[in-house]
């Protein structure tokens, strides 16, 4: 009972700690610091267990171990050691505040040993986690088991002591250590919210395997403890007998021989009488000798004389065997003795004879009744048997043929029945014993008595007793037993490790890896190589695996190589679908090229004349790769080659031709394009762009920059959509650059882009170049660029050249459709322009407004029929910073600085809604004037910047 | 140019971000006309207002005299360019601008 405490502290310790570690920021405690701190926890419980026990033969019985245990298989092998190491050196020293020196040595190692173990088997068996509450029990029991060799083994000289101590112990440490460690991991299981019930499905091989194998071990532990138990059991019985029999065949041998002698030398004596004086009256022979009979023999067996009269002359010694024996042994011998035993002639009477030849043939024959023989003889046998000790505490007693002791204490003539020998029936009939018999025989020392084993032997009228307490005759049998069953539990415990640890390393550890590599070669990687060598089952595994994924490669590899075969052959045609007759007329000049990637792409150009004066160009791109992106860019190309050979306008191409792409195009794939179509007699190009790159354009005397519209929504991505054609007016020597994305968004190895930048200044750069050079120039740029990393995506390019001709060299112009629509474009143009001169945000912005005032107007006005252009063109003087804005259209004439100004002083509800903007032009320049030349109106403005 | 309509219990508060020019003028036309209701004070919060042309000024001469027929309408967060034009075409005297 005494005992429940410190398992009780026990199980709290482990449930507090468990909670903090669960619940608190220790958590963040590195491993190491949190392993001491469990390990000196635990170590105290295990010191303040060591104390509070029970004592037991000078030292206690307690639960010490049970905290090591704790800290070791729950919390983890360092916190176990270090508990072990406190428990057992406060063991050590505790010898000194009244701890039993007696076991000191076994219980200090034996605790050290605890948390050792617990520390070993958690990362040995249970991959350093928590065992279940069974195995817990085990370890327990198996370090008690350790504990108790230990004690014998250390107190080999005083075995007794040691066992008797182990015997009492025993069973209340193992209960007790196994109670508190079941307990404390149940208490964490549950925390933990494990379920008890085992897991449905299919179970890890170890469990499995560590089930059976716990099963195995436990029936052939109970098997060979059985076996064992019944064979040194009955070792111990034939032991005992044989002590008993060699004590009672001394006490017999002793008995005998002092009967016998003294026979003997009556028998002599007589027969000297007889032979002195033939005539001696036998009876007077009685007398003088304290015999009862004498019988005078002749040679032929027939007794002639005897003092009982009955016999004389009429009894024949051969008559019966008793007699008989005399006759048959006279013959050799001089003289006999025969044993205590029943007469012959009347088998009721007992009586020891002894005969000896007679010098003229016959023998005489003396013999002794009971009363007689006894008298003689008991003092004798309380000499025998005084002073004999069977064993340590076993003694010897004799009783007559009453069961009357014969002994010189107080019980001397006693019944046995008093000194608690109850007489079996075996030893009432005088039979002989035929096992050994229990009894509980009074104490002399102590009230009370003492279970004893005894036998017992009738020997001349005695019946000799040979007893020995139980606990003595059976103390070798439990010593031997305890210790084969301690060691067996030693033996099978580490047998079910070894076994466990050997299955694990050779099989489980072994499928283990196999299984992490199958995953491995499962998410993808082929080229992972299963190598488990340690045994040639596995290395045949492992060598089939990797076969099979050898062939796998190989088959997927053949497969890929078709694909890109076949991929290649698309990839032909596609390019094969593409114009390659440059045209180098004199009107115009095309040249492209198409670097496909890898893979096929969905990239196009194309061009053709669509009568004598006009020529479409485009370059596209089709969302994706592969064989759909292909086929898609042939029936892209197709529609709009169609749409444009049929005379439509190119925003109407583009619109017609997303209707006609977005039927069944199931795939969702769409193409970005950039289409133009060029009036040679005018140079005017109108375009149109579905989520294309802006084109680079070239004026023939100013720099490239790119043609940056709003673009349109691609083709085929929505229905509906209504395309805007775009305006600009080629002069000759203009160019226009068409690329797909393949050029800005070339990527090097570090991940970054060619980019729009790179590729104008490359374009101002080398612009001058002819196109069949310009090109592969460019191409050769981005390869540098890119480096090492392999071509994504499609590259093409397409330039058109408009035939050269001297322009106005000191302005750049652009040519703008005369529509509001075109407002966002002019104000582009004119704040691109003005970035180039690095002009301020707040000149720009007014500008823009002078700029937007006079092409509102002209939107508005010049054309009556609603369709004409203006033409903006800027010039800046670097030395006065001036810059120039000269806008000329070809509509009516119309002065517009001759409109009187608003009178800004009036109130809101008199102003006019109309007239501000030609006065905010006026207002924000430097300078505007108007000319009407060559049947253009002609706005010329300044700004200073 | 984006326009956004904050009503709150006394007035509605039209922002206007980007630029007011010919092109996007009439959205804010049709949503000073149409889409703000008939509340009697409209705010204009011009913050994010960079650029605005003639067409934008007439939007806001027709919003001026529509609203303080019915109530009142002013013009807040100016930015500074745009204080010129207004300043420049007598609009700063015409608007109620804080």
């Amino acid at each position: 009972m005494r005992l429940i405490v410190p398992i009780l502290l026990n199980c709290i310790l482990v449930l507090v700690v468990y909670l903090l570690d669960k619940y608190t920021p220790s958590k963040k405690l590195p491993y190491f610091a949190k392993q001491v701190i469990i390990g000196l926890c635990f170590g105290c419980v295990s010191a303040f267990a060591s104390s509070y026990g029970v004592q037991w033969l000078g030292t206690t019985v307690n639960v010490r171990d049970a905290a090591p245990l704790c800290a070791g298989l729950i919390f983890g092998a360092p916190a176990g050691i270090i508990s072990g190491f406190i428990g057992g050196l406060y063991r050590w020293f505790s010898v000194y505040w009244g701890g039993g020196l007696y076991t000191q040595f076994a219980c200090s190692l034996a605790t050290i040993l605890a948390g050792f173990m617990a520390a070993g088997l958690r990362k040995l068996m249970f991959d350093n986690k928590k065992p279940t509450w069974g195995y817990g029990i085990c370890i327990a029991v198996v370090c008690e088991v350790i504990h108790m060799i230990l004690i014998f083994l250390t107190n080999m000289d005083n075995s007794s002591y040691a066992f008797e101590f182990v015997k009492g112990a025993t069973i209340p440490m193992i209960l007790g250590n196994a109670a508190a460690v079941g307990i404390a991991i149940i208490i964490v299981s549950l925390l933990s919210n494990e379920r008890f019930s085992r897991k449905k499905g299919s179970e890890r091989i170890a469990n499995t395997f560590q089930r059976w194998l716990l099963l195995c071990i436990v029936v052939a532990y109970l098997i060979t403890s059985t076996f064992t138990f019944i064979l040194q059991n009955g070792i111990a019985s034939i032991e005992t007998k044989e002590v008993f029999t060699s004590a009672i065949n001394d006490v017999e041998s002793d008995v005998r021989g002092k009967s016998n002698a003294q026979l003997l030398e009556i028998a002599k004596k007589v027969k000297e009488d007889y032979e002195n004086d033939p005539t001696i009256s036998l009876d007077a022979l009685l007398d003088k000798y304290g015999i009862v009979e004498v019988n005078v023999v002749d040679s032929d067996g027939l007794i002639i004389n005897s003092t009982e009269l009955d016999v004389i002359g009429d009894y024949n010694m051969n008559e019966k065997d008793q007699s008989k024996e005399f006759v048959d042994k006279l013959k050799t011998q001089n003289e006999f003795v025969q044993d205590y035993s029943p007469r012959g002639k009347d088998e009721s009477v007992w009586r020891k004879y002894a005969a000896v030849n007679l010098t003229a043939g016959g023998f005489i024959q003396v013999g002794y009744g009971p009363e007689q023989f006894h008298e003689m003889l008991n003092e004798f046998v309380v000499d025998v048997t005084k002073n004999r000790h069977v064993g340590t505490s076993g003694f010897v007693a004799v009783c007559d043929e009453k069961l009357n002791l014969v002994i010189d204490n107080e019980y001397s003539g006693s019944h046995i029945s008093k000194i608690g020998i109850v007489p079996e029936e075996e030893m009432l009939n005088g039979k002989e014993c035929s096992k050994l018999y229990n009894a509980d025989i009074v104490d002399g020392v102590n009230d009370g008595s003492i279970n004893h084993l005894y036998v017992f032997k009738f020997v001349e009228g005695y019946c000799i007793i040979a007893a020995m307490p139980e606990d003595e005759a059976m103390f070798m049998r439990d010593a031997s037993l305890y210790t084969s069953i301690f060691m067996q539990v030693l033996i099978f415990a580490a047998l079910f490790i070894f076994i466990y640890v050997l299955i694990k390393r050779v099989i489980i550890n072994n499928l283990k890896k196999i299984n992490d590599t199958l995953g491995r070669i499962t998410e993808g990687d082929l080229n992972v190589v299963v190598d488990v060598r340690s045994n040639e089952e596995f290395s045949s595994l492992s060598d089939d695996i990797n076969s099979t994924v050898t062939t796998l490669k190989r088959f997927i590899a053949e497969a890929a190589a078709r694909i890109d075969k076949e991929l290649e052959y698309a990839k032909q045609i596609q390019l094969s679908a593409l114009p390659t007759n440059f045209p180098e007329g004199e009107d115009y000049k095309i040249y492209a090229e198409m670097m496909a990637a890898k893979e096929v792409g969905g990239d196009f150009y194309d061009f053709y004349k669509l009568n004598d004066t006009t020529v479409a160009f485009l370059v596209a791109d089709v969302s994706g790769k592969g064989i759909p992106a292909a086929m898609f860019m042939m029936t892209a190309k197709t529609i709009i080659k169609d749409l444009a050979e049929s005379g439509m306008a190119v925003n109407d191409i583009f619109t017609k031709a997303n209707e006609k792409l977005c039927e069944n195009n199931e795939s969702g794939m769409f193409v970005t394009a950039w289409m133009g179509i060029l009036d040679l007699t005018t140079g005017n190009v109108q375009y149109a762009n579905a989520g294309h790159n802006p084109p680079v354009l070239k004026r023939a005397d100013g720099s490239f920059e790119y043609l940056k519209t709003r673009a349109g929504f691609v083709l085929a991505g929505m229905e509906g959509i209504r395309y805007r054609a775009g305006e600009i007016t080629l002069n000759p020597g203009d160019r226009i650059f068409l690329y797909t994305d393949g050029v800005p968004e070339a990527t090097n190895a570090e991940n970054k882009l060619y980019g729009e930048e790179r590729l104008l200044t490359f374009m101002n750069q080398n612009g001058s170049m002819v196109a069949t050079d310009l090109l592969p120039a460019l191409k050769a740029n981005i390869d540098e660029f890119v480096g090492e990393a392999p071509q994504f995506d499609d590259i093409t390019m397409l330039m058109f050249d408009f035939k050269p001709s001297k322009g106005d060299e000191h302005m750049t112009s652009k040519v703008f459709p005369a529509k509001i629509e075109s407002l966002t474009d002019v104000l582009s143009y004119v704040e691109e322009t003005l970035e180039t001169y690095e002009c301020p945000m707040k000149v720009q912005m007014a500008v823009c407004v002078a700029i937007e005032e006079v092409f509102v107007n002209v939107a508005n006005y010049a054309y009556q029929d609603g369709e004409g252009h203006m033409t903006l063109s800027i010039g800046f003087n670097e030395e006065t910073r001036d810059i120039t804005f000269r806008m000329s259209d070809k509509g009516v004439p119309f002065d517009p600085l001759k409109k009187p100004d608003p009178d800004i002083t009036l109130s809101a509800e008199d102003r006019e809604i109309g007239g501000l903007g030609i006065f905010i032009t006026k207002k924000t320049m430097d300078s505007v004037t108007y000319a009407y030349e060559n049947e253009e109106n002609i706005l010329t403005m300044t700004k200073k910047i | 140019m984006t326009i956004e309509i904050k009503k709150n219990a006394t007035e509605t508060i039209v922002e206007i971000v980007g630029r007011l020019d010919t092109i996007t003028a009439p959205a804010l036309d049709k949503t000073i006309n149409e889409d703000i209701g008939d509340t009697k004070n409209l705010v204009l919060d011009v913050k994010g207002m960079e650029y605005i042309s003639s067409a934008g000024l007439r939007v806001l001469l027709g919003a001026q005299k529509k609203m303080q027929k019915i109530g009142s309408m002013k013009v807040v967060n100016v930015c500074e360019d745009v204080m010129e034009v207004f300043e420049m075409t007598g609009f700063a005297d015409i608007l109620v601008i804080e």
